[in-house]
């Protein structure tokens, strides 16, 4: 005891932010642990925290409250140099392939960046050189290294954000629903890529996604997130043989399965999820009133705390201290909303044009 | 490093001659400044070299735009104003596209209480009409080149940083501005290699499109008394004195009409070419 | 096979973009019986949409030529119809369900008046019985009365796909095309939006093309199946023949791609390279330069393999009786085609 220092540890992070109806919990009292080249999967429906928790801990967003540690530091509140530092061992793949990548860099300035701005290099020759090693290990072709991301399809695009993370060989790297835009095929080549860097270069990966089906693939141990909290953390293996906690059966069991002579049992959640604004004391999932653990929605005590990551799963159910929500789930969607409005016209155009003309 | 410039430029020229209309663009407006730079040596008059005899005469040979109420030859003024008109525009332009994207690009980056004052100042400043404003700079700072530039950009300022704060506040949120900052680019990196340039393209549509609008400004200025005095001729000047005789001798009013549509138009058939071949996404 | 409800024979869609053509649908047959479902699976680009789209005809003006082919309604040729005879056709006969619910509704009308307008166009009835009927379809789908009124921002995601529902379920139509109706929900939420189609689909006998990606969401919800890629159906049978038996490489591919499948797999069994650019594809089979069982012969005319009644598939290779292939499918690589 004491002697080990886990490589990442997330203690009590807690991030609320100010919206105009109170304060967003979006994530609230979250703790994990992650060792060396080790795989934790978050999971969670849209607006559950994950994408937040990811960016707390590659300091894009500060915590409200709480502490992230790399190799037993604390790097919650690092700044300026050290900063860099920090940002050099903590790498982050977004989500959408297209957004992600400068339009105007080339491929290869896009990867050259962060070799750029470590200042490791003395000669250009030997930071291209780098470069080009790094494109040649995420399967980037030596054609495709002078055009620009739009002239890419995601797949490739994709591989280009995993090079950029993945240039300065950081120790954790946080995958923020990296295979969530790709087609079938081409995201089984990203998993694939992702697995075989992490036994080459030894990175530990915290993988944000909503799809199960890839988490149970990709991770060692498995976080479910609802309404910024961690309801249940488990080892993958645990976890999908004995889910505990109500929120993560209702999950599991919505996953369409494809096997077709196994009929689905679902335990249909009824209402839609709500957000974490202003939550009161009480089960994050009271008003579900499908939880049938639940003796009364009032019924709330403090936490007690069932210590995470022991040998089977930690979860935090009615007997824990939890909370409830008002509905206006409106406020989820609402950047989904600002998308677009050419696209949303258009859309809503098609729809007319085969209902109404 | 030397090659590889110069084979950018030579692309980005290649996208720029691409379309037939930024090609005519290109043609019309360099053979205009052409024309207006070469013109005057050429041409037997002096811009106030009086021929009582041809006092208001319509085209001729010997002047082709004809002669304006006080007997000089039209083309040679029109030639010489549109170097006068031309510089006006383009450096005022050039001027409020610079100083309002450096106001929009900080408060729509920094947001927070610098963005507050800034537009909020911007606001202000709009509110009053862009005339006047003119006007008054003008009339404070006299009469002359430098103080007529000055007073034209003024009035463009704010359009152009609202405009450009907008589009850093939608830029802002894609995800590489964030992977900007994970891979630890400075701020001055962040500002000018990754949000400049995606921001670009509507700096250079509203400059291009301002050119006319400047133009038309620097003549309203002459017309007043203001700007740039008489009798140096400049596009605008010759339109009002030519105004109050358009029932009359509409040869005085048609011919700088023309010019400054043409060169408008040139200018920005041209602003369309250089936004398709800044745009890598427009590329083929 | 005359009597079926819905009949597309030898589909033929062509695109021109950025003056080149672009081989969206390149011979597509089925048929469909009433009250049945199909599901449509394939990749970005593989032409499923462009499929439902040419069965309401609203492929778009401009760039957009079905070439060849033909569909059947009801035994009425869809493509000889006017214009005006469409407008009947779309809602009352066939209507649509698209991806985005957020982008699908007006956000300027009220969602009760949004449905009041398609049960407006379509039949003759007064106002008052329309709106009546306008929140019976809302509570049809499990959204109270009460909301008739309410904006579509004040709803979400899955409450407005319901509405979308609604809307495209107003004039009771005999097909409904879903065109990823679930993508852009949440998992919870594509469960209980699912759950509804089911139901529905049920309850008025309403035939439904499901276009989708998802295998797992097939599995649940189809009665058959088509594979699509590049255009063509690459393998066709019911859910079953589907599930259990899959036999064209690239739907075992798709199978092998699934994460989570298969336990105690350390590398899924991806499809190596990219789909193949529509606007130059490859000669005879288009699936073979990703083929791990690819030989000369597949740059040649490909026929149609009957397995069963309801079982085809496109290749030419012979299928083990176990379902494989001679040579095991090799584990996909992370070479970039």
């Amino acid at each position: 005891m004491g002697e080990h220092v886990p490589l990442l540890e997330v203690k009590n992070v807690k991030k609320y932010f100010k919206v105009s109806s109170g304060w967003n919990h979006a994530v609230d009292d979250v703790s994990f642990t992650l060792e060396r080249g080790r795989t934790i999967g978050v999971v969670g429906e849209s607006g559950c925290g994950k994408s937040t928790l990811g960016r707390i801990i590659c300091r894009l967003l500060d915590a409200t409250d709480g502490q992230v540690l790399l190799n037993g530091e604390d790097i919650t509140h690092a700044k300026g140099a050290k900063l860099k530092k920090i940002h050099e061992k903590i790498q982050i793949v977004f989500q959408d392939p297209y957004s992600s990548l400068n339009p105007r860099l080339r491929i290869e300035s896009t990867v050259m960046e962060p070799l750029k701005n470590s200042h490791r290099f003395t000669s250009a020759k030997a930071m291209n050189e780098e470069a080009n090693k790094i494109m040649e290990l995420v399967g980037i072709d030596e054609r495709l290294r002078q055009s620009y991301p739009h002239e890419l399809d995601g797949g490739r695009r994709q591989r280009v954000g995993i090079a950029r993370a993945l240039a300065l060989n950081p120790d954790v790297i946080v995958c923020d629903e990296p295979v969530s835009a790709l087609d079938v095929s081409v995201q089984a080549q990203i998993l694939n890529l992702l697995m075989d860097l992490q036994e080459k270069m030894g990175s530990a990966y915290i993988f944000v996604t909503h799809d199960l089906g890839v988490v149970r693939h990709i991770a060692n141990d498995i976080m479910v997130m609802y309404l910024g909290q961690a309801v249940e953390i488990a080892p993958t293996e645990v976890l999908f043989k004995r889910t505990l906690h109500p929120y993560t059966k209702a999950l599991f069991s919505a996953i369409p399965s494809t096997n077709i002579h196994e009929p689905m049992q679902r335990i249909q959640l009824k209402g839609e999820i709500t957000n974490p604004i202003n939550p009161k004391p009480g089960c994050v999932r009271a008003d579900k009133s499908s939880c049938s653990r639940c003796p009364s929605p009032a019924a709330a005590s403090p936490p007690a705390a069932s210590t995470p990551r022991k040998p089977a799963s930690s979860r935090r159910c009615w007997k824990r201290w939890n909370r409830t929500t008002s509905c206006s789930a409106a406020a989820i969607k609402r950047s989904t909303i600002e998308k677009g409005r050419e696209k949303r016209l258009w859309n809503w155009f098609m729809t007319r044009a085969n209902t109404a003309f | 490093m030397e090659k590889k410039k110069t084979s950018h430029s030579a692309e980005f020229f290649r996208r720029l001659t691409k379309g037939w209309s930024s090609k005519l663009g290109l043609i019309l407006f360099v053979l205009i400044v052409l024309v207006c730079v070469i013109g005057p040596f050429l041409s037997p008059y002096g811009i106030n070299d009086v021929d009582v005899a041809s006092i208001n005469a319509g085209p001729s040979k010997e002047h082709w735009f004809g002669c304006d109420t006080m007997g000089r030859d039209l083309l040679t003024r029109l030639l010489v104003g549109g170097r006068y008109s031309l510089i006006l525009g383009l450096s005022a332009s050039l001027l409020s596209a610079l100083v309002g994207s450096v106001f929009g690009l900080v408060a729509g980056y920094q947001g927070g209480a610098v963005d507050s004052v800034i537009m909020r100042f911007m606001d202000i400043w709009s509110a009053l009409p862009g005339l006047l404003l003119c006007i008054l700079v003008s009339a404070f700072l006299g009469p002359g080149f430098f103080p007529t530039v000055i007073a034209l950009t003024v009035g463009n300022i704010p359009s152009v940083a609202r405009m450009i704060r907008g589009q850093v506040l939608s830029e802002r949120t894609r995800e590489y501005m964030e992977a900007s900052k994970v891979i630890n680019c400075s701020g001055f990196s962040i500002l000018f290699r990754h949000l400049l340039p995606n921001t670009i393209q509507p700096i250079i549509i509203t400059t291009t499109m301002a050119i006319g609008g400047t133009i038309t400004m620097a003549a309203s200025l002459s017309f007043i008394g203001l700007g740039i005095q008489p009798p140096t001729p400049e596009w605008g000047a010759l339109l009002a004195d030519g105004r109050r005789y358009i029932m009359v001798y509409p040869h005085l009013i048609m011919f700088p009409g023309i010019i400054i549509a043409l060169t408008v138009l040139a200018i920005n058939l041209l602003g369309d070419g250089l936004r398709n071949a800044l745009d890598p996404k427009l590329r083929d | 096979m005359g009597n079926q409800f819905l009949e597309v024979k030898d589909l033929e869609v062509v695109y021109t973009q950025n003056k080149k053509m672009v081989h969206a649908v390149n011979g597509v047959s089925f048929s469909l019986g009433k009250g049945k479902t199909l599901g449509i699976v394939g990749e970005t680009g593989a032409g499923k949409t462009t499929i439902s789209k040419a069965i309401m005809r609203i492929l778009p003006d401009v760039g957009a030529r079905i070439t060849n082919g033909e569909i059947y309604l009801n035994g009425e040729s869809v493509l000889d119809k006017s214009e005006e005879e469409m407008l009947d056709v779309r809602g009352k006969v066939v209507s649509m369900i698209f991806q985005d619910p957020m982008t699908a509704l007006n956000p300027l009308m009220t969602v009760g008046d949004q449905i009041l307008e398609v049960i407006e166009l379509h039949n003759d009835c007064d106002k008052k019985e329309a709106v009546k009927l306008a929140g019976d379809m809302l509570e049809m789908v499990g959204i109270p009365r009460v909301r008739y009124k309410e904006y579509p921002h004040q709803f979400s995601g899955g409450m407005k796909q319901r509405v979308v529902i609604a809307m495209a379920l107003a004039c009771n139509p005999e097909l409904l095309l879903a065109d990823e109706p679930t993508t852009a929900l949440d998992v919870t939420v594509q469960a209980q939006v699912l759950g509804l189609i089911r139901d529905l689909r049920e309850k008025y006998d309403t035939a439904l093309i499901l276009i989708t990606h998802d295998l797992g969401v097939v599995a649940q919800t189809c009665d058959e199946v088509a594979v699509i890629y590049a255009g063509q159906i690459v393998e066709y049978g019911t859910k079953e023949d589907l599930f259990d038996h899959p036999t064209h490489p690239y739907t075992l591919g798709l199978f092998g791609s699934l994460p989570g499948m298969a336990e105690g797999e350390k590398r899924l069994h991806s499809i190596v390279g990219l789909p193949p650019d529509p606007t130059n594809l490859p000669e005879g089979c288009k699936f073979w330069p990703r083929c791990p069982h690819m030989t000369e012969a597949c740059k040649g005319e490909i026929p149609v393999k009957h397995l069963s009644e309801t079982h085809y598939y496109r290749c030419l290779k012979d299928r083990n009786p176990d379902g494989t292939f001679e040579d095991q499918t090799k584990p996909g690589g992370n070479e970039n085609g």
